[in-house]
C-alpha cells in the first residue's frame, strides 16, 4: 500500500481526479439536479483539495472531496424537488411480462425519475449513489459520514416509497 | 432469522446479502416482484461520465486562477513544468504584485474556516460565510484590510494595522483580537494588547484592552469582559457568546450553517444571550440558542427556519 503518497504531486492529484470525479459529480447532481452546476461544484471541491493538499492525507482525500462538496452545496438554496434524467442502456429490453406490471418502458422510467426527484435529498442521494454509481453501502456510508445501518434504512425506505408509487400508477391503468 | 425490520431486509436483499426465498419468507411475493421491477429498471440507467480530458483542462484553468490570488505556493506544487515557465510566472506575479492595485481576496462558505497568512507574518482566521481582502501593493506601508463577517487576527509587531468593516474600523498595534459584523451587529473582542474601535465613522474611538469586548447593535454600545484566550469558534466545534444581542447570535447561526431564518414579530432580537452552539448539527444548535430563552423554532423549508 502507498501510505505516504502526496496529494500535492500532480500525478497523484490527476489520479484522484480520474478516480473520483464521476462519483463526486453525480453525488452533486443527485442533490441539485443540474449537471453543469454539479460539475462546477465538483471542480470547486478539487480546487480546495489542491489548496489544502499538504494537509490532506492520501487515504482521506476522497472523504475530503465529499465533505467539501457537501459544504459547498449547503450554500445553494433550493433543492427540495429536483428533476433528474438518466440515460437508459438498452431500452428494448423490456421484461415486464407479468400483466400486473404492464407499463411501457418509457412511461415507467419517467414515473420513477419523477418519484426519485421528489424524495428527500438525503434518501435520494443515498439510493442513487448505490444504484447508479454502484457504490457499496460501506462506501456510501464513508462518503456521507454516516453508518452503514443508516444507509440500509434509507434504501429500504426509498424502495418502499417507489413501490407505492408504481402501485398507484398501476391502479389508474387498470 | 434475527429480528430485522423491513427497511433493512429490503436493503440486504438489494445488496444480494439475502436471497429471493428468504425475502419472500419475510415479505410478500408481490413485494419481491415490485422491488425487482424497480431495481431492474434503475439498473439500466446511467449518467454520461465526465469528459476527463476536458474536465481536467477546465480544472487546471481554475487552479491557475486561484493561484494568482493565493498566497505563496511552494515551487514543488506547481503544475507548470519547466523552469522557464516558472520564472515567467514569478515575473508576472511580481508585476501583478507591485504594479497594480489588485486586491487579494479570500472567501469562505458556510461551515468553512480558512487561515490566511498575511505578508508580514500576521495571520487572520476567517470564520464561515465571510470575506477578507487587502491590497498587496500598499501593504508594506499601510497594513489595511477589509472584512465582511467574522475573523480572528494575530498581528505581528510593526506599523498600524487596520481592519475596516463596513463604515467602522478597528486599529491595533501587535495584538490578538476578533472582529465580527453581521447585519448591524458589530462585536470586537481583544485577547492580547489593546485595540481602538471607531464605530460608523464617528469622531471618537473606544479603546479596549485584553480581556475586554465591545458590542454595538446599531444604536447602543455595550462593554463586557471575556475570559477566553481566543475565540471558541477557532477550533471549529462550537461558537460561544457572552451577553450578545440575540440577533447577532442568529446571524452567526445563519453564517455557520448556510440557513435562512424568519422571526415572529414578537421575538425581541435585542435580548441578550450568553451561551454557545455546536457546529455539528443545525437543529441542535438552534435548540441550544432557543431553549434558554424559551423560544421555539420550526423548519419551514429546506434551509429555512422560523423562530417564534
Amino acid at each position: 500500500m502507498n501510505t505516504n503518497k502526496s496529494v500535492c504531486e500532480q500525478q497523484n492529484f490527476n489520479f484522484l481526479y480520474e478516480e473520483h470525479i464521476d462519483q463526486l459529480r453525480n453525488f452533486l447532481y443527485y442533490k441539485c439536479g443540474d449537471l453543469d452546476e454539479a460539475e462546477d461544484l465538483a471542480h470547486e471541491s478539487y480546487t480546495k483539495l489542491w489548496e489544502k493538499c499538504a494537509e490532506v492525507v492520501w487515504e482521506t482525500a476522497k472523504g475530503f472531496l465529499f465533505t467539501v462538496a457537501k459544504r459547498l452545496f449547503l450554500n445553494k438554496v433550493s433543492h427540495d424537488k429536483v428533476v433528474l434524467t438518466f440515460e437508459k442502456e438498452n431500452p428494448l429490453k423490456d421484461k415486464s411480462e407479468d400483466p400486473h406490471f404492464v407499463m411501457r418502458g418509457e412511461e415507467f422510467k419517467a414515473k420513477l425519475e419523477e418519484e426519485i426527484g421528489k424524495l428527500p435529498e438525503r434518501q435520494r442521494t443515498i439510493f442513487l449513489m448505490n444504484r447508479i454509481d454502484k457504490m457499496s453501502y460501506k462506501e456510501v456510508a464513508e462518503a456521507l459520514d454516516i453508518s452503514v445501518k443508516a444507509v440500509e434504512k434509507s434504501l429500504g425506505k426509498v424502495m418502499k416509497k417507489l413501490r407505492g408509487s408504481i402501485d398507484e400508477l398501476n391502479k389508474y391503468k387498470i | 432469522m434475527e429480528n430485522r425490520d423491513t427497511d433493512t431486509i429490503i436493503a440486504k436483499w438489494l445488496a444480494g446479502e439475502i436471497s429471493d426465498e428468504e425475502f419472500v419468507q419475510e415479505e410478500s411475493h408481490e413485494t419481491l416482484e415490485a422491488m425487482k421491477l424497480i431495481a431492474s429498471e434503475v439498473e439500466q440507467w446511467s449518467i454520461p461520465p465526465v469528459d476527463k480530458v476536458q474536465g481536467m483542462a477546465r480544472l487546471q484553468e481554475r487552479l491557475d486562477q486561484t493561484k494568482q490570488e493565493a498566497k505563496v505556493i511552494p515551487l514543488g506544487r506547481r503544475w507548470i513544468t519547466g523552469i522557464a515557465a516558472a520564472i515567467a510566472l514569478i515575473a508576472v506575479s511580481y508585476l501583478v504584485f507591485f504594479n497594480s492595485d489588485d486586491l487579494m481576496q479570500y472567501n469562505t462558505v458556510a461551515g468553512e474556516l480558512e487561515v490566511i497568512e498575511l505578508p508580514d507574518g500576521s495571520t487572520a482566521t476567517l470564520n464561515s460565510s465571510s470575506s477578507l481582502s487587502y491590497a498587496p501593493k500598499s501593504w508594506p506601508k499601510k497594513r489595511r484590510l477589509k472584512l465582511k463577517g467574522e475573523a480572528y487576527f494575530e498581528v505581528a509587531k510593526g506599523s498600524t494595522f487596520t481592519v475596516e468593516i463596513d463604515d467602522s474600523k478597528v486599529e491595533v498595534l501587535g495584538t490578538k483580537f476578533n472582529v465580527r459584523k453581521r447585519q448591524q451587529f458589530l462585536s470586537v473582542e481583544c485577547f492580547e494588547g489593546k485595540v481602538g474601535v471607531t464605530i460608523s465613522n464617528s469622531d471618537s474611538t473606544s479603546v479596549i484592552l485584553a480581556g475586554e469586548n465591545i458590542q454595538f447593535d446599531g444604536s447602543d454600545l455595550t462593554r463586557g469582559r471575556t475570559e477566553d484566550i481566543k475565540p471558541i469558534w477557532i477550533d471549529g466545534n462550537s461558537t460561544k457568546f457572552k451577553n450578545a444581542a440575540l440577533g447577532d447570535v442568529f446571524e452567526a447561526l445563519k453564517a455557520q450553517f448556510g440557513i435562512t431564518i424568519e422571526y415572529d414579530p414578537k421575538v425581541d432580537l435585542s435580548r441578550k444571550y450568553s451561551g454557545s452552539f455546536v457546529h455539528s448539527n443545525v437543529e441542535t444548535a438552534l435548540r441550544m440558542v432557543c431553549d434558554p430563552l424559551s423560544l421555539s423554532y420550526k423548519k419551514a423549508g429546506s434551509d429555512n427556519y422560523q423562530i417564534y
